[in-house]
């Protein structure tokens, strides 16, 4: 042993740094931001359990992507590749530590409480973003607080925020890329600008919008520091921002290449996006309108603006603020980021492949919010002089054209091509109505089919959980089914002889015609099947049959 | 009752300072100059005083008087005084002898030098305000600005005030028995802080030579230690140190080689595996045939099992080291004014140590790089450690006109012929209080060695070593160069920053690490044996409580631009650091007190997990291939269910934190434009294991063996001047 030990070792190198005191302050103080986000969370989790044991309301996608989760965790086969690769799996990943604790708490999977608490989380998250963004704007304190709140408390944020659904997750991912971005731009901070790459990366693991979204981006940074900074510096920053999107993306193709033996499955599967608007069952007339119409597909787009009516003229505001002398490069992020959130959406417009969903224009929500905080500093510029006064009066006049925007969002939801379907459901909330006898539950009709099969636990049956989720997830012994994420499912599903007892079958209408027993078994819902035997028909909903298998089969 | 001092001053009897006197003469002999030198000659007169010797640890001074207030205030300063009456005109003789007559204003150092040599005034001017601005003397600051040699400095002084010269170069007669006796009354260290040496000793009288005669601090020093008197001659610094070099060699040799080997056995890479190690791995490895006998797949299962779970912990690490080291404060920062505010008379000697062999091609960089320094010359002590063997740089040397604080310290012929045992012998002739390594190429930023100064007064004495950050000067040269400078950037930017902010083991970088002397020495100083002693050395010094920080200054160094010395380098840090993690794992239990909690899994990630995940590499990847060419029925049975995803996780998102890591290393280093060069970094992990596995072969058959890196191999066209570094270089 040296004779240099010392008496005891160091506890803290810190002390070296001048800078711990500063830190050790910091450390102590919560942040506007964070108290405003942690009200969001709970806010979110209040609304959440007000839908799910109030009105008895669950959004399908929701709880279909919290099911993908469970099948992950409980199948016959527990393996990730249960998780489905049509939808971005990030969703169904965050969910599964939830999903755990099925077997205390079955209702993080019945009713989708997991998919909720995400959202809730991931909404809460959004909203420290967009608080964080608007103090990098430079407005004053409470005009920052009351933005923040017309995003936080703006129905549809409120709504998406509490059901489960990945579209306030992307939200998150989006504002949290702005955030790491503007903080760059404004401090060279190579940690935020690392950080925007992850957010967008994770963008990418929520929604396919992301790409587009991030192509955009990465170009305003490129056109925001042009002339600015070093061609190598640009350069450089784009491929730090990008990498961990383009990398995300090179995983996804790389696990639909290995698992599902197509590196675009989720782009040409059957049971992608294309293949369920092929079925024309989205088609409104609204969106034909708009079918390979470039002109009707950018207005059709546009509308969807009155969702924050406050964009269309601070897009104007922050486009003139975007070119020449005037150019402020946190301007031509918003502006090419709110093209870029929605060009997915126009061009599956043009191509006559929208769903109908009003939720694919969530992002001009937030977005509104940032080109109109940026546009009211632009002009506002001048505030830190001003009069109290003059801050108190322009503050509440700004107050009150945001609150409109949040006010406005409610009645456009009342347009029925507009609103579809989250207007009714708002308008069910306020009302208090329950929803557990209607179609806003997918439990409702498949009460009978679950009840059936849990008296008879040992009849095996294969189904298809693209349509047939909420049956397996309600029914009691999950390894009762055979499911599509299972190892042998194609294999059992054409030569089911002696491998499985029954075949349960949707009826063949709309996305229904898509299920994995039609397509192999056409004339089966109609009893044109010779090896089977119908056991049991359940009226309603989709309308569901189960056919026993024969030992004729093949 | 009070005693009248003036009648307890007449009741001494006087003492004779001239021969001849009918008074008792003094015990010495003659007066020596050298003390009668250390006030001046019109305050010697004007205070009726002359120190006339040094003897028994006191100065010895005559006086006619009962000294003045004044006269011991002057005198305090220059250590125990004894005083001793004597008569007037014995004592005015004495100091016409010694001073010349008064008024008679003798020749002042300039005028001297101006005669002698033929000294430019302007250099002089230059001289007399560098003196002012820094302190010492005016034959200091004419050296320092290489206006006149030591040598010649000595000479100067010899003529001003008789104090004789010795030329120690020469051959001289002695006995060397007797003054072996002198050498032994202070340590190495003090002839060497003190810059003396002894010439002569009889059984009345030592005589030293000085550089600095003015400094009383020596010779007082071996005063204390003798009841002889002490006498001071004048000589060149080079005289000095070729002194004590002759004298302290066989013993420097000897330290540097097993110096840490006699205090701390433990730490030594003398042995790379003991006995319990070997004991253990035989046991591991007999537990493990037997597994596979009992069943081989269920036991390859769970090895593979354990590694990719490990691999998996490492590549969390580095996603860690992204998040952390991306933060902006996480090194030791100061601003140009904190650094103008250091008084250069406040500074204290820096030693820095330059090892180099077969390098004499850089030495004009390395002259060009030292005399950029922002640190007083007379301040800098510099080493330049050459191979006695190493014929070709020693003659380059000797030829490059180095700058006059650059000592050529020849280490002799000796195994292991590594670079920390250069280093250890070219401690012992330290003379700093603090101390840095350098290689012979590198370009150290000017302002670092004060930098490195405030890092330690602005911490704790638990601060025992201060790491400067690397990048490279030729950074375009090619491929290879582009990669090896984000790699560093990932490695000196992010890494080291972030566990200096995380309280963890920080494994030295090979140069720009700066010690407190004392504390080097204390521990003892680099592992010879250990082929990268410097991740060595941060360990050892964490493991004993004391703590590196890294600060914000750059060292430029040459990247390797060959691929076979690349291989060559990289295989010997890879190896260096296995030796370094199995020296250190000989106690584990220990090492986990020694460490803390936090610190042991940091050693683990860092010393282990950085040549484990090369030697790994190959391995997955030759799996992976296996597997998509033959879907051989094995492999998915080294991989259960769990596993598979984490290996796959390893696999994608582990590849994607090794490049990504990369590409923000070199833009916190500024090098945006490497960025795009980074995304191939994965041919560079091919490289990497490549050395691993060479590394790992090389640690059984000759552990201790040095792969020399050659240098000089920069294209300078491709070179961009860092910062103006190399202005002449081009």
């Amino acid at each position: 042993m040296s004779s240099a030990i010392l008496d005891r070792p160091i506890e803290n190198a810190q002390s070296l740094k001048r800078e711990s005191r500063h830190n050790t302050k910091k450390m102590h103080r919560i942040s506007l931001e964070a108290v405003i986000s942690l009200s969001a969370f709970i806010v979110n989790c209040a609304f959440a359990a007000y839908l799910v044991f109030d009105m008895h309301y669950y959004a399908g996608d929701a709880v279909s992507r919290v099911a993908n989760a469970y099948y992950v965790l409980f199948s016959r086969n527990p393996h990730l590749g249960a998780i489905g690769f049509i939808w971005n799996p990030l969703p169904s990943l965050l969910e599964l530590p939830f999903v755990a604790l099925h077997p205390w708490f079955p209702s993080v999977v019945t009713k989708g409480l997991a998919g909720a608490v995400v959202s809730a989380a991931l909404g809460s998250i959004a909203t420290y973003h967009l608080a964080h963004i608007l103090k990098n704007i430079s407005l004053p304190k409470w005009w920052r607080v009351v933005l923040t709140l017309c995003f936080s408390l703006n129905p549809l944020i409120v709504l998406y925020g509490a059901n489960g659904m990945s579209d306030i997750m992307w939200v998150a991912c989006m504002l949290g890329t702005y955030s790491g971005l503007f903080d760059y731009l404004q401090t060279g901070s190579l940690r935020r600008l690392v950080v925007a790459g992850f957010w967008l990366g994770a963008g990418l693991g929520m929604r396919y919008e992301a790409v587009a979204f991030g192509l955009l981006v990465i170009i305003a940074l490129v056109l925001g520091q042009w002339g600015k900074k070093s061609l190598s510096h640009i350069q450089g920053s784009a491929i730090l921002l990008g990498a961990p999107i383009v990398f995300a993306g090179g995983i996804w193709i790389y696990f639909n290449w290995i698992i599902m033996k197509n590196p675009l499955y989720f782009l040409t599967s059957s049971y992608g996006n294309l293949a369920q608007t092929a079925t024309g069952a989205y088609m409104t007339p609204a969106m034909s309108q708009a079918d390979h119409h470039i002109l009707g597909a950018v207005l059709y787009v546009v509308r969807f603006g009155l969702f924050y009516w406050p964009i269309y003229p601070a897009f104007l505001i922050t486009l003139w603020f975007s070119f020449g002398k005037r150019r402020d490069a946190r301007g031509i992020i918003l502006i090419l980021g709110t093209i870029g959130a929605e060009l997915l959406e126009l061009f599956f417009c043009y191509e006559g492949h929208l769903g109908q969903w009003d939720r694919y224009f969530l992002e001009f929500i937030p977005n509104g919010i940032l080109l109109g905080s940026f546009a009211v500093q632009k002009i506002c510029s001048g505030w830190p002089s001003w009069s109290k006064t003059r801050v108190f009066w322009t503050g509440l006049l700004v107050s009150v054209v945001f609150v409109s925007g949040s006010v406005v969002t409610l009645r456009t939801l009342q347009v029925s091509y507009l609103g579809h379907p989250d207007g009714s459901i708002l308008d069910a909330a306020f009302q208090g109505q329950n929803l557990k006898y209607t179609g806003n539950n997918p439990f409702y009709a498949g009460q009978p089919l679950v009840q059936y099969i849990n008296n008879h636990p040992h009849l095996s049956i294969l189904a298809d959980t693209f349509i047939d989720w909420p049956i397996i997830i309600r029914a009691k012994h999950l390894n009762q089914f055979t499911i599509t994420s299972d190892y042998k499912f194609a294999s059992i599903l054409h030569n089911p002889k002696g491998r499985i007892a029954a075949f349960l079958v949707p009826r063949p209408a709309n996305v229904a015609q898509l299920d994995a027993v039609t397509r192999a078994w056409p004339g089966l819902w109609a009893g044109h099947e010779p090896w089977t035997h119908l056991i049991k028909s359940f009226p309603g909903g989709n309308d569901y049959r189960l056919y026993a298998i024969l030992p004729s089969a093949p | 009752m009070s005693v009248n001092p003036i009648e307890l001053w007449n009741q001494v009897p006087p003492v004779a300072l001239i021969s001849g006197s009918h008074h008792a003469a003094i015990p010495g002999h003659d007066i020596d100059p050298s003390a009668a030198f250390l006030i001046s000659p019109d305050q010697a007169r004007d205070m009726g005083i002359l120190p006339f010797c040094r003897k028994g640890g006191c100065l010895w001074v005559a006086a006619s008087a009962p000294l003045s207030p004044a006269a011991w205030a002057l005198l305090d300063p220059l250590g125990p005084v004894r005083i001793y009456r004597t008569e007037l005109s014995d004592l005015l003789m004495a100091q016409w002898k010694i001073y010349g007559t008064p008024g008679e204003n003798p020749s002042r150092f300039g005028e001297i030098a101006i005669k002698k040599y033929a000294l430019n005034p302007q250099l002089l001017d230059q001289a007399l305000t560098i003196q002012q601005k820094q302190g010492g003397t005016i034959g200091q600051a004419c050296v320092a600005i290489h206006a006149l040699n030591s040598w010649q400095v000595a000479t100067i002084i010899s003529e001003q005030t008789g104090i004789p010269l010795t030329d120690l170069l020469e051959p001289r007669e002695q006995d060397s028995q007797s003054l072996d006796a002198v050498f032994s009354l202070l340590s190495e260290e003090e002839w060497r802080r003190y810059g003396m040496v002894p010439v002569s000793s009889t059984s009345k009288e030592i005589i030293v030579a000085m550089v600095n005669p003015f400094d009383n601090k020596g010779p007082m020093s071996l005063a204390s230690k003798t009841d002889r008197q002490i006498t001071v001659t004048l000589t060149g610094q080079r005289d000095i140190a070729w002194q004590l070099a002759r004298h302290y060699q066989e013993q420097d040799l000897k330290r540097a080689k097993s110096h840490l080997l006699d205090i701390s056995p433990e730490n030594s890479a003398t042995r790379t595996v003991t006995r319990g190690q070997f004991l253990a791995l035989g046991a591991t490895s007999i537990l493990v045939t037997l597994m596979l006998i009992w069943h081989a797949q269920v036991t390859l299962s769970v090895i593979s099992s354990m590694v990719v779970f490990a691999y998996a912990i490492l590549v969390a690490h580095r996603l860690w080291i992204i998040h952390k080291g991306t933060q902006s404060q996480n090194d030791v920062q100061f601003t140009a004014e904190e650094l103008r505010k250091l008084k250069d008379s406040d500074l204290p000697i820096y030693t820095i140590l330059i090892p180099a062999r077969d390098e004499a091609s850089v030495l004009p960089i390395m002259s060009h790089a030292l005399q950029q320094l922002d640190y007083p010359r007379d301040r800098l002590d510099v080493k330049l450690l050459l191979e006695e063997d190493d014929e070709t740089t020693l003659a380059a040397a000797h030829q490059a006109n180095l700058p006059h604080f650059v000592e050529i310290v020849i280490v002799p012929v000796a195994e292991p012929r590594t670079k920390p045992k250069a280093c250890n012998f070219g401690l012992q002739r330290a003379r700093g209080e603090f101390i840095t390594i350098y290689d012979a190429e590198d370009l150290p930023e000017p302002s670092q060695l004060k930098k490195a100064l405030l890092a330690f007064r602005g911490a704790d004495s638990r601060l025992a070593c201060v790491q400067a950050k690397l990048s490279y000067f030729n950074a375009n040269q090619n491929l290879l160069t582009r990669w090896f400078t984000a790699e560093y950037g990932a490695w000196f930017d992010l890494l080291l920053p972030a566990l200096h902010a995380a309280d963890m083991p920080i494994p030295l970088g090979g140069t720009s690490n700066h010690f407190r002397a004392r504390v080097l020495k204390e521990i003892g100083a680099w592992d010879p044996y250990n082929v990268t002693e410097d991740a060595d050395l941060g360990i050892r010094l964490h493991k004993v409580g004391y703590r590196t920080a890294v600060i914000d200054s750059l060292t430029y160094e040459e990247a390797n631009s060959e691929f076979v010395n690349w291989i060559r380098q990289r295989s010997r840090w890879i190896k260096g650091y296995l030796q370094t993690w199995l020296v250190h794992m000989r106690h584990p239990l220990q090492l986990r007190r020694q460490l803390g909690r936090k610190g042991f899994w940091g050693f683990q990630l860092a010393i282990l997990g950085t040549p484990l995940m090369f030697i790994l590499n190959p391995l997955y990847w030759f799996i992976t291939s296996l597997w998509f060419m033959t879907h051989w029925g094995l492999i998915p049975h080294l991989f259960p269910p769990g596993i598979y995803y984490l290996g796959m996780m390893n696999l994608l998102i582990g590849n994607f934190a090794f490049t990504y890591l990369n590409s923000v290393g070199a833009a916190k280093r500024g090098r945006w434009d490497l960025v795009p060069y980074t995304i191939l970094t994965p041919i560079y992990w091919s490289m990497m294991s490549l050395a691993s596995w060479k590394a790992l072969i090389q640690l059984i058959t000759r552990p201790s063996h040095w792969e020399k890196t050659d240098h000089g191999l920069v294209d300078w066209k491709k070179v961009q001047s860092p910062s103006g570094f190399l202005q002449s270089n081009g």
